[in-house]
């Protein structure tokens, strides 16, 4: 008799569960719908403009890379990037540098987190430190979303999410996301965040440890991964940089790790939920990052021109949904340093701005951090 | 809840890894659980051992934790609150489920089932074996898959996905080991 009530209980207790299960099941509620890009009125008067410089003249760290952009509120920009001694280093940590509406001269760079912060703040051991990608709600709430290794190499990176309310100025103590179920190990971030209309945030992120595969993440805003998307299924391709487009496409690019060595493209129709099959572009690339945005009826990527090195960086422009590209601006030539190496353009990350401006900035020679600015009139001057 | 969770589960590794080298009555093993625990906290650099697991490990699923605390409480009372055909049914789960599941993760296979853990599938499915086992005789594996769906709906680690509640990797790759034994002892 006691048995068979315990047995009761024990099925009313597994139904229970199973309608709590079923009443907190939200995969069905996602929305699947972005926020669209920002549009602008173009000024069919305007000039074309392009304005090249540095965030940084001499850096605080002998060795920097992967900067990242952000638009803020206000209309300034924010520019991330890590640095230490070295790639890798115990001492690198991420630094943030802005650029206000309508100034020239970007503000002394200003720490962001210390490995050991980060340590102290997950209460773990951190390794290292690397790239980060920034993302603004447009109404001074900031997050940052940044890898970082407790063992081994890049390869076994999780991500970390911290945020700001106040468009960087202060920082929320940082979380670990959670997106893989092997000891949460390799899934980093390069491309652009961006908004989903339900709130959420869709964050492009790669996988690296034995196989290599991109997959698109569905974060809420305190960092729970809620769903992800497999984009890719070849074992190349990393590092997808996502441009939305219109009636809810977008088109991304990826880094090609494989023997073809040319950019790698794909596209959704429906929001990220679904992916065409990769396909190669016509464009070179030496195993480097590489980054699109959208362009008022076009796309823009900017990719090392060179299948070998990254001592070349161009600007490309596809007017055809990625059908084709088009080379349209040289950034940089190949060089030497006074070593004799190679010189080193590389980690691009291209935005476009509320007023229709576009901001650039890539790892110059792992001494600076480049910006370049231009507008859609020199875009257009230069598609001629 | 997330930082006990990390917390637990850190403390029943090192624990468990205590009683497994220190042989004999319980007071020998206690003290050298505390031992562990002392030598874990020991600096090393700008870290410790305990700090290094944490972010080795995170969190444990539910059925690692559960297995593991059985163990710690066996060796120390002698009292099995995990019996054996329980076990034997936990890591047959454990096993199935990290075959399913981690070749995919680590890109040997195109499919990725890990998705399905952010909806009801996986839940369902592991109500559905827990009725099965509960049924079967396995009322102690029931009880712990039970706890599996609990404690994913409380959220008590980071992860919202059921799969990191029913499986770890430390705990699927001792599964096949662990069954071999129970299996040889039957």
């Amino acid at each position: 008799m006691q048995k068979h009530l315990t047995s009761i209980v024990f099925t009313v207790l597994i139904v229970l569960l199973g309608l709590s299960a079923w009443m907190g099941d939200y995969s069905d509620a996602l929305s699947w719908r972005f926020v669209a890009p920002y549009t602008s009125y173009v000024d069919h008067l305007q000039k074309p403009r392009i304005t090249r410089g540095y965030v940084f003249e001499e850096g605080q760290t002998a060795s920097v890379h992967a900067p990242a952009l952000a638009e803020l509120s206000d209309g300034s920009i924010m520019s991330v990037w890590y640095g230490g001694t070295r790639e890798g280093s115990a001492d690198v940590s991420l630094y943030a540098s802005l650029l206000a509406a309508g100034d020239d001269a970007w503000s002394p760079p200003r720490e962001l987190i210390s490995r050991q912060e980060l340590a102290d703040g997950l209460g773990m051991h951190i390794r290292k430190l690397g790239n980060a990608v920034l993302l603004s709600d447009g109404e001074q709430k900031l997050w940052l979303f940044f890898v970082s290794t407790s063992v081994g190499g890049w390869s076994t990176s999780a991500i970390n999410m911290m945020v700001s309310q106040d468009d960087g100025r202060t920082w929320s103590r940082p979380v670990r996301i959670v997106a893989s179920p092997f000891l949460n190990v390799s899934t980093l971030v390069k491309g652009h965040p961006f908004f989903y209309q339900d709130g959420t945030i869709g964050l492009p992120v790669y996988h690296e440890l034995m196989g290599k595969y991109a997959e698109l993440l569905r974060v809420d805003s305190n960092g729970a991964v809620l769903d992800k998307q497999r984009m890719t299924h070849r074992r190349d391709a990393i590092q997808p940089d996502i441009a939305l487009l219109e009636n809810n496409r977008m088109h991304a690019v990826l880094r090609n790790t494989g023997a073809s060595r040319v950019v790698l493209q794909q596209s959704s129709s429906d929001g990220g939920k679904t992916w065409s099959l990769l396909n190669e572009t016509s464009l070179p690339n030496p195993d480097a990052a590489v980054t699109v945005a959208s362009v008022r009826n076009a796309m823009a990527m900017v990719y090392n021109d060179s299948s070998d090195d990254r001592d070349r960086m161009a600007l490309a422009l596809s007017t055809n949904r990625g059908k084709s590209w088009r080379k349209i601006y040289q950034l940089e030539q190949g060089g030497m340093d006074e070593d004799g190496n190679k010189d080193e353009f590389s980690y691009p990350y291209l935005i476009r701005t509320r007023k229709g401006d576009y901001h650039l900035v890539y790892t110059w020679k792992r001494r600076r951090i480049a910006h370049v600015s231009f507008n859609d009139a020199w875009i257009g001057r230069q598609a001629q | 809840m997330i930082v006990y969770w990390q917390t637990l589960s850190v403390l029943l590794l090192l624990a468990s890894a205590a009683v497994l080298l220190v042989r004999g009555h319980a007071s020998r093993r206690l003290a050298g659980i505390a031992i562990v625990l002392l030598l874990a906290f020991l600096p090393l650099g700008d870290t410790n051992a305990w700090l290094w697991l944490k972010g080795l490990v995170g969190s444990l699923s539910v059925v690692s934790a559960a297995l593991l605390a059985n163990y710690l409480i066996t060796s120390l009372t002698g009292r099995v609150l995990v019996d054996k055909p329980s076990r034997k049914a936990l890591y047959t789960v454990v096993l199935l489920a990290g075959l399913l599941l981690y070749p995919a993760t680590l890109g040997l296979s195109l499919y990725d089932p890990y998705r399905l853990g952010y909806g009801l599938v996986v839940a369902l499915a592991v109500l559905a074996v827990a009725l099965a086992a509960w049924f079967c005789g396995r009322q102690a594996a029931a009880v712990v898959l039970a706890v599996v769906v609990l404690a994913d709906q409380a959220g008590v680690s980071a992860s919202v996905n059921t799969w990191d509640y029913l499986v770890d990797p430390l705990v699927w790759l001792v599964s096949p080991v662990m069954l071999v034994r129970l299996h040889l002892r039957a």
